[in-house]
């Protein structure tokens, strides 16, 4: 289990996340929903260690991978050693299973051996997706991975992705602005507040994934709260 | 007037034509410019009227041919390559491995900045003649060539570290990629084609350097010497032909790295 205890992160006199204490579940998914520049990737950044805060994070040591924003890939390398760059621990032979498998599951097989140059936005960010599901971490950092690729691309990459998620058991944690995605996807959701950051919203979800849908009356009242708490808690930032 | 291009013209026409341009840029112009310069001095030579004080571009040539079939020439041009080589691989080496370290650990670049500082403003002339004082005359160019070249491969390779993608390395960090592939795989190909750059505008100037310092120091077997030796006898059309084959040598040398410089960016243009 993660545990986040009165986290408190400024940027300067700026105050970004405000005495945040929080419990992630081990093997759940937890969506942040939040307005635009409220915090959201600043506390991934947090659970992931690549900033520094005031307060505790406990993750018993906890392995992390990460989904940026933008992919991260190294020009310099093809899709298939960009997958493999991280799986430097593994023997040469566990390390092709992984990536063999990972980017079967993201459908670039036929693509492993393109360089980023060569390959569309939608396909960098699948290359960056079998990069963090090959890499064998105990937590899955998500941070709205598709965002600026085109309605339909994002819908087949956010399909691809709770594909390969519902066969995968680590703990998740996903940003997203899409309350529909986050209802049918999550465990748990969590809104955010405009700035400075804190729990405005925190609802856990039972019902099994396989019989979700949006016209389920009570994802429907879900829904209905978390963009209530948004509008109640969005600013002009 | 319509422009051709890849939307307008058969593909195969297109490439003759990028072929076309290819050549006329890199090898037609070139040699122009060079024909252009070799006119100039000969209508200079021709005005002036004294080939004993300046040759024309066909008397140079002819006191090349005669040095060409002398042992002395390729003495001197082989000890002359020696410590241009020597100093340039020991600045080349020692620039890299500071400005690596110095990009890892700050504080050693707060200790090199002023030393790479001074080296770049002291005057070349000075440190000639105190390293002729210090040294014997094999090792006094080689100092001067490191002198001049390590500034220039240090300052490269530390603006190249400082402009790797910090979110790379963010990503590597994260991932607990190891050391040796975070260096090999990403930071070394990161900074590769701007040190090959420094690489090639350097060794040039290295061959100049080198040469300025064994006409002071008086270096056996060097081009230097046998430049001071033709001063000293007045024979201005040896100096000349010395002249070319000094441009010739750093041509030659500049070529070299444009090669290794031309496979890396081949490598790197696939990506």
């Amino acid at each position: 289990m993660i545990k986040l205890k009165n986290v408190t992160k400024n940027y300067g006199s700026l105050k970004v996340l405000d005495d945040i204490t929080l419990e992630l579940e081990d093997g759940k998914i937890t969506c942040i929903i939040g307005g635009s520049g409220t915090g959201k990737s600043t506390l991934l950044n947090v659970l992931a260690g690549l900033t520094d805060f005031e307060g505790t994070v406990l993750t018993d040591n906890a392995t992390v991978s990460y989904m940026f924003q933008s992919e991260r890939l190294i020009p310099t390398l093809t899709a298939r050693q960009n997958v493999e760059f991280v799986l430097g621990a593994m023997s040469p032979d566990e390390r092709k299973a992984a990536a063999d498998a990972m980017l079967s599951a993201v459908e670039l097989t036929d693509f492993q051996n393109l360089y980023p140059k060569a390959l569309s936005g939608g396909m960098k960010q699948r290359v960056a997706m079998a990069r963090a599901f090959a890499y064998p971490s105990d937590v899955l950092l998500v941070d709205e991975p598709f965002k600026g690729l085109d309605m339909v691309l994002t819908e087949k990459l956010t399909k691809l992705f709770t594909d390969i998620l519902q066969k995968d058991g680590r703990t998740v944690v996903y940003v997203t602005h899409n309350i529909g995605e986050a209802v049918l996807l999550a465990d748990r959701i969590i809104v955010l507040s405009a700035l400075p950051a804190k729990l405005v919203y925190d609802v856990n979800i039972d019902i099994p994934k396989d019989k979700r849908s949006l016209t389920d009356s009570k994802l429907f009242a879900i829904r209905n709260e978390i963009y209530t708490v948004l509008k109640e808690n969005a600013t002009d930032r | 007037m319509r422009r051709l291009s890849a939307a307008n013209c058969p593909t195969t026409t297109f490439i003759a034509y990028m072929k076309t341009r290819v050549i006329l840029s890199n090898i037609l112009y070139p040699l122009c410019t060079l024909l252009a310069l070799i006119a100039v001095w000969w209508v200079a030579s021709l005005s002036i009227g004294i080939p004993l004080f300046f040759p024309t571009p066909s008397a140079v040539l002819a006191e090349l041919g005669g040095l060409l079939v002398s042992d002395s020439f390729y003495l001197a041009i082989g000890g002359t390559l020696s410590r241009t080589i020597i100093s340039f691989i020991l600045a080349f080496a020692i620039g890299v491995c500071a400005a690596a370290l110095a990009g890892l650990f700050k504080p050693m670049h707060r200790i090199l900045r002023p030393i790479v500082v001074i080296l770049r403003a002291i005057p070349t002339m000075s440190v000639i003649l105190i390293s002729v004082l210090w040294l014997d005359n094999f090792w006094s160019p080689v100092l001067i060539g490191f002198l001049i070249v390590f500034p220039l491969v240090y300052t490269g390779m530390y603006e190249a570290i400082g402009e790797v993608d910090r979110e790379l390395i963010e990503m590597a960090r994260l991932y607990k990629v190891s050391r040796k592939d975070t260096l090999t795989k990403l930071l070394i190909p990161s900074v590769t084609p701007t040190v090959l750059t420094v690489a090639k505008s350097s060794v040039s100037l290295n061959v100049k350097v080198i040469i300025a310092a064994e006409v002071i120091a008086l270096t056996a077997r060097s081009i230097g010497a046998q430049m001071q030796l033709s001063k000293i006898t007045i024979d201005i059309p040896v100096l000349f032909a010395w002249t070319v084959a000094a441009i010739l040598l750093a041509f030659l040398l500049e070529f070299a790295v444009s090669l290794v410089q031309f496979t890396v960016r081949r490598h790197y243009d696939k990506a």
